[in-house]
């Protein structure tokens, strides 16, 4: 029987093969996705063990409210140095500085790396410590330094260019005097580096005397660990909670697990689109297989008659569907080398060279792959396997001989209203049910998803028909004869076109939900700031870094400002759990801030006193705190302070949990700088001239930040609300991409079965170019079959989740024309799908198709 | 019944001629002649039935006369068109207008019903049905009370003569057989070819029809027949009889 299932799958080698692409795609994405991050993560380990290998121990700040949420942790102060220099056993030890900071030219243009990723200022370090080598110039003494090969060579940068550096502390004139490479051969990971004197680094980050880490090289005899042990022993009590000591290696270690950590979400959600698009893959194995098993019921009775058993075309089958998702697998997994390599290619296309030996393959991806492959494909082929036990030994002597239908058949209609209508339960309690965890609840979705897209994929069938009807109408009456044939082969298998129309609506629904949700942002972003900001200039850094405090004086000095207020954003644990904190100036944010009172007015705002707080909703309710009540808040600096809730406000995307008062804040946390200042333009004054003022002397002093109206914040909410949206297509093209190949096939199939009424047709007078459009428009019907199950589904998702969603402000929209280009796109998809099958069928050559059997 | 078309005019120049025709197959030495050299010519409302033992090329000269092929040498006129200087589409669009065919397998859409498959040709070309004209031929073959049918829902001997209404819908010049009733019991077998018989003698169509039954080509003016892919014999009317003492002669 194996002969025959090897043999089979050579005979058919083209179904074959457009069958395993709906696999390979799928499972290409999975596992480019673990290469990938593998890769990555390799690297950065790599980097990071590159940086701390001479370093036998380090001691390094961590913050009372722990985890990365929040502000900068606090540095070391230089009694931590001393400390440690007096350990027994220590050889040599240095306080370093490492920051975020911005570089700019003299004309205020950043000097960056692209991409995203950061600007990293370091001190110089001892030559002992050091693992940046010089390439050209001198190590920096005074208001000069080093930068990395890349950067420099990037920007066209010369040695001796003065550039500005900005970050927490003053703004500072710097000259370049020599370039560097990271290890032996790239820079860190993409981001720019540049290596300033310490003083110098202490002096621009605002952190005169201090440290973010200190270096320790034991006496030889002393191993890591033993020093480790001895400094730790050195550390005051009063400081213990607030200093971590660790080796060098664990050091490493521990920054590149937080590397892993934060590409793990990168890593679920590509895993997520992969398996969405095996999910489609799935489909297009059920129909390939159901179509192929019809085709040869002949061949199986014949088997049968022959004596092979149930159990062995069951078998039969089953090992097609194991060959089949075998080899997809294999091949997926090259499919993914390729992918990975090409993303790889891109991130260093943006200056991301990370120093990988290559690609990174572990077991556990082969073993993944080839898993989801062949389980999938064996998943999907079980049913018609079934069918195909069915098939009794009398079919080989029938012509025409038909698929007995399924005993299950009559309850298919019952069974997919379960389903479906469990999908929409699951997807209601996953929106609306407390769940803490977001991973569970998007699971939970994500299940709610599945079952919908089953249950209204196996209802499709008996929407074929007069939806094939309606859409045949209007390109009947456009193409008269090509439309009408269309139709009715469209409609003549209806599960057929159904499941390959399915394949299409799981890409299109989530499409369409996306295109909806971000819609709703767009629009809730919009009213947010009509609703809440008041303030005419609104000045901050566009990617979210901190500005200087001496924005806030500086613009108010402008001619024509009037009210300006700076706010600032910190974090805290609040009642035990870490918070955003944000200060405001309670006598000049009314001016350009509206409140939207849940509790109290303006005037708590006015009144507030340095312990007085200002909760939102959410945060009132999740602590189930009121006005009057006490939050006991520690900050970062390890600071305890107990506040008391005055007022509270609506939650909005720019005011979260608690505001305190900006001085208070500013006393002594963290965060050394503010997130927005915010400012009007005197009565009277010109506005756009004010503006104008303020956009030159930021230009000037404070690159770092740039003014927006109104109008450019929602511009720029906008822009990231599509520019997440593009992403999204982009990652869910894969899945359409699946579906493409899904009508591909089937109209392959469907065209070899009505090979002889081609040829009917073409003797009788059909030109070739009538009979590439029977193929096309068969193709459009089923397209937008796919789209307009696809929108209809992709619309009750949304509106599910909006619903869940309105305490954000965010209210259900439809927005009707991006909705219908989606339509316009299944139709195009339709003829590309078309394109290679209507050649076919249009090349048959008529006397072999009429004297075909 | 159908008007009768105007062939008083154009009765001296046949519906359909061959010249020098000749079909080969293959190459070398593995090389088949179909066909070798044959003329033949088919008149105005006549009625030839192609015989031949099998392998003789009666396909191939059917094929070749209806512009469904390419001859390797020689030359098909249809109603005064030359075939050789006809690209895909020409040819297609002469088919279209000038050429009936009946096939052993109908060759029906299963979506249409029977009235759809009728006028598959003139919605293919896309001109109008006339209602009238359509009706009188439904009854013609038969078949008004079952205009509304599935293919799958009629016998053999319906499907064919929907088959045969579709061919005659378009009033083409000519209409190949390929073996019309090589699928159907001999109670169909009489109905079809008393039906194409009719089309001749009240619609002065033309028809060439291949078979290999003596009692089909019994109800044709002429018999055709071929061996080895050359005419061997030409003749005018004869019986079942006759036909089947000629035939043991051929090889
Ligand atoms: N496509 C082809 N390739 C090669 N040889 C062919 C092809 N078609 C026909 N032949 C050969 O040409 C010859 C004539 O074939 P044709 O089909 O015309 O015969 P026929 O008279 O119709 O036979 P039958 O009564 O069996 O239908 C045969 O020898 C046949 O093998
Ligand atoms: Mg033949």
């Amino acid at each position: 029987m194996s002969g025959v299932t090897l043999r089979g799958l050579f005979s058919r080698k083209l179904r074959t093969i457009l069958t395993m692409i709906a696999i390979v795609l799928g499972v290409s994405m999975i596992s480019g996705t673990y290469m990938l991050t593998d890769t990555i993560n390799t690297a950065f380990n790599q980097i990071f063990q590159t940086a701390d290998r001479n370093i036998d121990a380090v001691v390094v700040p961590t913050s009372p409210i722990g985890g990365f949420s929040g502000g900068p942790t606090p540095p070391l102060p230089a009694s931590v140095l001393a400390l440690v220099r007096h350990t027994p056993g220590v050889a040599f030890a240095e306080g370093d500085v490492g920051a975020e900071a911005s570089i700019y030219d003299l004309n205020g243009n950043a000097i960056g790396a692209v991409g995203g990723a950061p600007t990293l200022l370091f001190s110089v370090a001892a030559p002992r410590f050091r693992s940046t080598t010089l390439v050209s110039g001198h190590w920096p003494v005074g208001n000069q330094l080093v930068i990395d090969k890349t950067m420099f060579a990037k920007h066209h940068l010369h040695l001796g260019q003065v550039v500005k550096v900005i970050a927490a502390g003053p703004a500072t004139r710097m000259t370049i005097v020599g370039t560097t490479r990271f290890g032996s051969t790239g820079n860190l990971g993409g981001a720019a580096t540049i290596d300033l004197p310490l003083a110098v680094a202490q002096r621009v980050t605002a952190e005169t005397g201090k440290f973010n880490q200190i270096s320790v090289a034991a006496v030889s005899g002393v191993t890591p660990a033993d020093i480790v042990q001895r400094i730790r022993a050195e550390i005051p009590h009063s400081l213990r909670g607030r200093v971590k000591v660790e080796t060098g290696t664990q050091s490493a270690q521990d920054a590149s697990s937080a590397i892993s950590n934060g590409l793990q979400f990168l890593t679920i959600a590509l895993l997520v689109f992969g398996g969405i698009a095996v999910f489609v893959g799935a489909f297009i194995i059920f129909n390939t297989f159901s179509i192929t098993i019809a085709q040869r019921v002949r061949e199986i009775g014949l088997l049968r008659t022959l004596g092979a058993t149930r159990a062995q075309i069951l078998r039969s089958v089953l090992l097609e569907a194991f060959l089949i998702g075998l080899v997809s697998s294999l091949l997926g997994l090259l499919a993914g080398i390729g992918l990975a390599q090409l993303i790889h290619a891109v991130f260093k296309a943006f200056g991301a060279d990370l120093p990988s030996a290559g690609l990174v393959l572990e077991v556990r991806t082969v073993i993944v792959a080839i898993l989801v492959g062949v389980l999938v494909t064996m998943a999907a082929g079980f049913v018609p396997a079934l069918r195909a036990t069915r098939v009794p030994p009398i079919a080989a002597l029938r012509e025409g001989a038909q698929l007995p239908r399924s005993r299950f058949a009559r309850f298919t209609p019952w069974i997919a209203g379960i389903v479906g209508a469990l999908g929409v339960l699951v997807l209601i309690a996953g929106v609306f049910a407390s769940i803490s965890s977001v991973g569970t609840r998007l699971s939970i979705i994500g299940a709610g998803a599945v079952l919908l897209f089953l249950g209204v994929a196996m209802v499709t069938p008996k929407l074929v028909r007069p939806l094939a009807a309606a859409l045949g109408w209007p390109i009947e009456r456009m193409t008269r004869i090509t439309g009408m044939l269309a139709r009715d082969n469209a409609s003549r298998n209806p599960t057929r076109t159904a499941v390959t129309a399915a394949a299409l609506m799981i890409g299109l629904a989530l499409v369409s939900f996306v295109t909806i949700f971000a819609a709703e942002l767009r629009a809730s972003a919009d009213a947010a700031v009509n609703r809440e900001i008041a303030g005419i200039y609104s000045i901050y850094n566009d990617q979210g870094q901190p500005i200087p405090r001496a924005v806030a004086p500086a613009v108010a000095r402008i001619p024509g400002v009037g009210a300006v207020s700076a706010l600032d954003g910190d974090a805290a644990r609040v009642n035990g759990s870490v918070s955003n904190i944000y200060g405001i100036q309670p006598s000049t944010i009314l001016a350009i801030y509206r409140f939207q009172w849940k509790q109290g007015s303006d005037a708590a705002v006015t009144g507030m006193g340095p312990l007085d707080a200002l909760v939102s909703d959410t945060f009132a309710s999740g602590h189930k705190v009121g006005v009057g009540s006490s939050l006991r808040v520690t900050t970062a600096t390890d600071r305890h302070l107990t506040v008391h809730v005055v007022g509270i406000y609506k939650s909005s995307q720019f005011l979260t949990d608690v505001t305190l008062r900006y001085d208070t804040v500013r006393s002594d946390w963290s965060q050394g700088q503010d997130e927005i200042v915010s400012a009007n333009p005197r009565p009277g004054a010109n506005q756009k001239a004010v503006q104008r003022r303020i956009t030159a002397l930021l230009k000037s002093e404070f690159p770092i930040a740039a003014v927006h109206s109104q109008q450019q914040i929602k511009q720029n909410a906008e822009k990231s609300v599509n520019q997440l949206l593009t992403l999204i297509y982009v990652l869910l093209a894969m899945s359409v991409l699946v579906s493409l190949f899904g009508i591909i096939n089937t109209l392959v199939l469907s065209i070899y079965e009505r090979t002889r009424e081609i040829g009917m047709l073409r003797a009788i007078g059909t030109t070739r170019g009538q009979v590439r459009w029977i193929v096309r428009w068969e193709s459009v019907i089923t397209a937008v079959i796919g789209a307009i199950l696809g929108l209809a589904v992709g619309i009750l998702l949304a509106a599910v989740v909006t619903q869940g969603l309105s305490s954000q402000g965010i209210v259900f929209t439809l927005p009707i024309g991006s909705l219908l280009i989606w339509v316009v796109f299944a139709m195009l998809f339709g003829i590309v799908a078309a394109a290679w099958p209507a050649r076919r069928a249009a090349r048959l050559d008529i006397l072999q198709a009429i004297a075909y059997e | 019944m159908l008007e009768a078309p105007d062939t008083t005019v154009t009765s001296a120049r046949p519906v359909v001629a061959a010249e020098h025709l000749t079909r080969l197959y293959g190459e070398g030495q593995a090389q088949v002649a179909a066909l070798r050299d044959v003329e033949v010519a088919f008149q105005p409302g006549t009625f030839s039935a192609v015989m031949g033992p099998s392998g003789s090329g009666k396909s191939t000269l059917m094929h070749l006369l209806a512009g469904l092929d390419r001859p390797t040498s020689g030359t098909v006129t249809i109603d005064g068109v030359e075939l050789n200087g006809l690209n895909d589409k020409k040819l297609t669009l002469l088919r279209r207008q000038k050429v009936g065919f009946v096939f052993q397998f109908f060759n029906l859409l299963p979506m249409l019903t029977a009235e759809e498959n009728i006028t598959l040709p003139l919605r293919i070309a896309g001109e109008r049905v006339d209602e009238a004209s359509l009706r009188q031929l439904l009854e013609a073959v038969g078949l008004a009370d079952r205009k509304e049918h599935r293919p799958a829902e009629l016998s053999g001997g319906q499907q064919q003569r929907v088959a045969i209404a579709r061919a005659l819908i378009t009033r083409p010049a000519v209409i190949f057989a390929d073996e019309p009733t090589g699928n159907l019991d001999s109670q169909s077998s009489r109905e079809v070819l008393d039906m194409l018989r009719r089309a001749v003698d009240d619609l002065g169509q033309t028809i060439v029809m291949v078979t290999h039954d003596a009692q089909a080509a019994a109800v044709a003016d002429r018999i055709v027949f071929l061996e080895d892919g050359r005419i061997v014999r030409d003749e005018g009317h004869l019986t079942a009889d006759q036909i089947l003492d000629v035939m043991k002669v051929l090889r």
